[in-house]
């Protein structure tokens, strides 16, 4: 029996403007809920890792920079299992052909990275296109943390 | 880095090619994130250095970001250090 509502699941939502000033106050939040749901060490850096980075395309190819567009956060998070979706504003990308030169990917390309690094620390990582603009939901299995905290079970 | 920092580091590491620089140790120490476009300039930075024949090295970097590198397989690609000693002598031929 839950002790309380949150113990069943919540909602965390949060809407900043497209600057990357926010990826600063995006990462705060993320660790303040790291803490707050007492994660391990690997699932906090997936979790934190992988959110900066769908901000940042948010931010910076989706809305171009432009500030007066807004990045939308939305964390829905149940005992087990956070999903985050990010939206922002933007017509979308050809995801095939991004993945496409993903494989064929040197170590050292300067772009594109992202979405191999979400998909590396994120059990899910889904892309919706829309008239509204394009969204990435991440979701992530959490591990429940051991005696000694180390976050391995 | 990747935020609005990034075009400090960048000025930073330009400045430090300009004044003849080739080997670069970057003190990640503030550093408490890192995203792709952080990654960018440092892949940047080491390409422009090995064109001159030096290295771009990283010092005091967090699990988090050691995480990031080794997901991103650049861990291969940067030698990190947590002594700054131990970094400095590494350059030595």
């Amino acid at each position: 029996m839950p002790k309380s509502e949150t113990d069943k699941g919540y909602t965390i939502s949060i809407t900043v403007p497209s600057s990357v000033h926010m990826l600063g106050v995006i990462d705060k939040l993320v660790e303040g809920l790291g803490d707050h749901l007492d994660l391990g060490p690997e699932d906090r850096n997936a979790l934190a890792i992988s959110v900066i980075e769908a901000g940042t395309n948010a931010i910076q190819h989706g809305n171009n920079y432009d500030e007066s567009k807004p990045v939308d956060l939305r964390f829905d998070i149940k005992p087990e299992r956070i999903a985050v979706t990010v939206r922002d504003t933007g017509q979308g990308f050809d995801l095939e052909k991004v993945e496409k030169d993903l494989e064929a990917a040197d170590l050292l390309r300067y772009r594109g990275r992202g979405i191999l690094i979400m998909r590396e620390l994120m059990d899910e990582v889904a892309f919706r296109f829309g008239k509204r603009g394009t969204t990435v939901k991440l979701a992530k299995t959490l591990h429940p943390r051991d005696g000694d905290g180390d976050g391995e079970k | 880095m990747g935020g609005p920092d990034s075009k400090i580091f960048d000025e930073v590491l330009s400045d430090a090619l300009e004044s003849g620089a080739t080997n670069v140790l970057v003190d990640m120490a503030d550093i408490s994130w890192v995203n792709s476009t952080g990654l960018g300039i440092l892949i940047a930075g080491h390409r422009t250095l090995s064109l001159k024949g030096g290295v771009l090295k990283l010092l005091h970097v967090s699990k988090r970001i050691e995480s990031l590198l080794m997901v991103t397989k650049l861990n291969t690609l940067f030698e990190s250090y947590d002594d700054e000693s131990q970094a400095i002598a590494s350059f030595s031929p």
